[in-house]
């Protein structure tokens, strides 16, 4: 993952942010007032920002306790992996216009998911094919299942390829 | 802070208050600090001598010093003393130039503690990455926050930071004076959201931190420690391996014992704190279930983690819960804490005397006339600490004990911890490595283990046993924190001066092995000494007990807290606003005052004059002070097996013994007065100095028995 430059996104890091945002107040609503700063800091070093955190034995804190995650930075690792691979497929197939298409298509992403605008592009049809979709799906809970359990893997999985073919 | 009293009734079921009384964390922050000040001096006067010049300055000057000789008295002897003033006065300008080498160690120190102290704040929030937990990142969050604050009624709020990326769901508290902060996890913020209560629960403990002000003590605690690795051990080490010096070895274990002993002791008070701040929460919060699962997910997570529970900040959730459930053990004397508070009294001492002979000319006269000023003022200091740290904790085990729940075993448990901490910082003393160890004979070694095991459990047994039965038969509430404050001075007071006295009697003990010449050049007695050496370090020990009148003055002053009992029991008997009721208490095992100070006089009457009679021979004085050791022991012991028998406590006998020692010894000093008054050219004490004593004693006593009641102890009655 390339890192942004400052608070400074670009289309690609904006696109991957608001889907993921999106994400996250349907999964875990309780992770938005720290979206801000969980994205920053995905961006800056997505490893750092996946790994546990343990809770430290601190002086006059409230003590250790069990290694714990936020679902932001896994949903955004999924959202990048699925950026990417739609990318890769279309460059595949639309060859000529792929810059073109794809600069579109991050700023429909960029957008936020509103009732009025998930009608309209619900009646868009999506880049991908089935089998690209089911292919996103696997390669989703997969990448899902090395930080989370399966059923919420699953569970994610669905999430975000509901979220990409509704885009 | 209004004291909240719950009184015990019958139903012992019902829970001690733990905030009843002030909780001894500030007196056992400031005996760590004190040690880390003391043992500073030390290094630093080991780094003035370790530059060459300045020990050859000294060793050049020593050598002058020593070649004068004592003045002639008018009667021809030789006056050892005015001696003793003239070398002390010539060694002064190399002793000063130590000495403010070791002020500067110290003023470093200070300033260093300072300034880590005081941008701790600064660091934390730069490292942990800490922002301030604005109401454009969480409006609702904050607001909860200030209700909270609030709720506890915190006179004032501190700042919340957040570290939003941090998951893990924790709080902490910290700061310094004037600024303090709690930071919140973003998995706590988290779970403000999807778990109220656990989030209300995590808050109010760090609130509690701060309530129960353990912020500044941690943190200037921490600091101190800090600034003595880099002021004092980092330097002193460098000097070591730059002069490979002979004592290196000696002095690499006792520092890492030092080392140790203060992390030990910062981390197991730090847990003790952690179980007040979960009650606070739980007063606060009106239940403990928030809390208790909160624990129990913690306690889950860190199963099996023995290994490092002495070096944990926090005790384990099964702990934590436990003692939310059950406050009992939170009153109960801990012998590992007695020990580690005994054993860092003990490590202080040497440096803080270092410091004060080299900056101050003093000779003490009169009784304390053999004692080191230096050595005598830290041991008071560091007795009187001790004293509040050991003293608080029986306080709190009397009020387990006076309620019925437990026997009062608690003087027992803090007694050999005491003892045992004694001993051991003997042993961690840096300064052992460079004046003398306490090796000279297994026989000496064991007189002195044995005289300080003896002071400390009495000493501290009838100090629990006194504030029991302060609780139980006069313990008005009215009354609480002056009988608290009174007894805590007396028993700091005993513990100072006796602790003087061990120090003493440890110096004696080397110095029969290590310079028995001079030693008997001193005594002005060399045949009689040498005869008696086989045996000399148990006569030494015993003289220092009764050679000098000031430790028996000290044993006499024992009974100042029996009659703070008294004090108790004559002003009231037990009231509607008694702190526990007589119905539920256990008997003290008191006795009269009158029959103990009668019973005492015969226990004390006999080695004084013993000792009177040995017609100013040093030799016989020194065997009559190894029975004026045993005797009042062998009277103690009968006298408590006799007590024992009908179900009394140490309290009883002790209360005897002692105040007849004190009689005794008074009587004893009057005498003395009368010879030098009589004989005023004989080589005895000064009849001033002895009709000084005389009356201070005697006022002792006097006041004990203008407090003791004119009615038998209504315990007693039943």
């Amino acid at each position: 993952m390339s890192g942004s430059v400052g608070n400074v996104m670009n289309d690609e890091q904006r696109a991957i942010a608001q889907i993921s945002r999106d994400l996250i107040a349907g999964l875990a609503p309780a992770e938005l007032p720290m979206f801000r700063a969980n994205s920053a800091a995905y961006f800056a070093d997505a490893e750092r920002a996946l790994a546990p955190v343990t809770n430290r034995d601190e002086m006059l804190g409230f003590g250790a306790g069990d290694a714990a995650r936020f679902l932001t930075p896994v949903v955004m690792l999924l959202v990048t992996t699925a950026v990417n691979f739609v990318i890769a497929e279309v460059k595949k197939s639309v060859r000529t216009e792929a810059a073109s298409l794809i600069a579109s298509w991050f700023k429909a992403l960029a957008a936020p998911l509103t009732a009025s605008t998930s009608t309209t592009k619900a009646a868009e049809p999506s880049p991908l094919s089935r089998e690209q979709i089911d292919r996103l799906r696997a390669i989703a809970v997969e990448k899902a299942r090395l930080y989370v359990d399966a059923d919420q893997a699953n569970r994610l999985a669905d999430e975000l390829v509901g979220r990409f073919v509704t885009s | 802070v209004a004291i909240e009293v719950r009184k015990f009734g019958p139903d012992r079921s019902a829970q001690l208050d733990p905030f009843l009384l002030p909780s001894p964390t500030g007196p056992r922050f400031a005996l760590l600090i004190a040690a880390v000040l003391s043992v500073t001096c030390i290094i630093y006067v080991m780094l003035h001598n370790a530059l060459p010049s300045n020990w050859e300055r000294r060793m050049a000057l020593s050598a002058q010093c020593e070649a004068i000789a004592d003045p002639i008295k008018p009667n021809g002897l030789r006056d050892a003393y005015a001696g003793g003033e003239l070398r002390d006065q010539c060694m002064a300008p190399a002793n000063r130039a130590q000495g403010y080498w070791a002020a500067l160690g110290v003023a470093l120190l200070g300033a260093v503690t300072f300034g880590l102290y005081w941008t701790a704040p600064a660091r934390k929030l730069r490292k942990d990455r800490l922002e301030p937990l604005s109401a454009e990142d969480a409006p609702v969050v904050l607001a909860a926050l200030a209700m909270l604050c609030l709720e506890a009624g915190l006179k004032h709020t501190p700042s919340f930071v957040w570290s939003p990326t941090n998951a893990a769901e924790s709080g902490a508290a910290f700061g310094r004076r004037g600024r303090y902060y709690v930071a919140l996890s973003g998995g706590l913020v988290k779970r403000f959201y999807t778990d109220r209560p656990a989030f209300r629960a995590i808050v109010l403990h760090e609130l509690a931190h701060l309530y129960n002000r353990d912020i500044d003590r941690t943190y200037l605690t921490v600091a101190s420690w800090q600034a003595f690795v880099w002021v004092a051990l980092v330097p002193l080490l460098i000097v070591q391996l730059l002069v490979v010096s002979e004592h290196a070895l000696a002095l690499a274990w006792r520092l890492l014992g030092l080392t140790v002993l203060v992390l030990l002791t910062r981390n197991e008070v730090l847990r003790t704190r952690e179980y007040y701040a979960d009650l606070r929460a739980v007063r606060w919060d009106g239940s403990s279930g928030a809390l208790l699962s909160v624990l129990a997910r913690a306690s889950a997570a860190k199963a099996g983690r023995r290994w490092a529970k002495p070096w944990a900040y926090h005790p384990t959730g099964v702990q934590r819960s436990s003692i939310v459930h059950d406050q009992t053990p939170l009153f109960r004397p801990q012998f590992m804490l007695s020990a580690i508070t005994g054993a860092t009294a003990m490590v202080g001492i040497r440096g803080g005397a270092v410091l004060f002979n080299d900056l101050f000319v003093v000779r003490l006269g009169g009784w304390f006339e053999q004692m080191d000023p230096g050595e005598l003022s830290m041991c008071i200091t560091f007795g009187g600490l001790t004293a509040f740290v050991i003293g608080s904790d029986l306080w709190e085990s009397g009020l387990l004990s006076a309620s019925g729940r437990k026997g009062p075993e608690g003087g027992w448990r803090a007694g050999c911890g005491l003892a045992l901490g004694l001993l051991l910082g003997s042993w961690l003393d840096v300064t052992a490595t460079v004046t003398a160890t306490l090796v000279g004979s297994l026989l000496g070694v064991a007189c002195w283990a044995t005289l300080t095991a003896l002071v400390s459990v009495v000493l501290t047994k009838c100090f629990a046993d006194a504030v029991h039965a302060w609780l139980v038969l006069g313990g008005r509430r009215v009354f609480l924190d002056r009988a608290r404050v009174l007894s805590l001075a007396i028993y700091a007071a005993l513990l100072g001066l006796w602790l003087a006295a061990l120090v003493f009697a440890q110096f004696a003990i080397v110095s029969s092995q290590a310079g028995v010449s001079s030693a008997v050049a001193k005594l002005e007695a060399p045949t009689e000494l040498q005869e008696l050496a086989p045996i000399l370090p148990l006569l030494l020990t015993g003289s220092v007990l009764m050679s000098g009148a000031a430790p028996i003055l000290m044993i006499s002053a024992v009974g100042l807290v029996p009659f703070l009992v008294s004090l108790g029991t004559a002003r009231g008997r037990p009231g509607s606003d008694a702190i526990v009721t007589v119905e539920t208490a256990t008997n003290s095992g008191a006795m009269h005052p009158w029959r103990a100070v009668l019973l005492g006089l015969a226990a004390g009457l006999a080695p004084m004059g013993f000792a009177y009679l040995d017609g100013g021979s040093i030799g016989v004085l020194l065997a009559l002070g190894s029975m004026g050791l045993s005797l009042p022991l062998v009277a103690a012991v009968a006298a408590a097996a006799w007590f024992v028998a009908r179900k009394a406590h140490l309290l009883a006998w002790s209360q005897a013994a002692t105040s007849g020692m004190g009689a005794g010894s008074c009587t004893w000093a009057a005498l003395v007065a009368l010879r030098a008054a009589l004989l005023p050219e004989s080589e005895t004490t000064s009849a001033f100095d002895a009709l000084a004593f005389t009356a201070l004693g005697w006022l002792t006593i006097g006041i004990g028995l203008l407090m003791a009641p004119r009615r038998t102890i209504p315990a007693l009655q039943r």
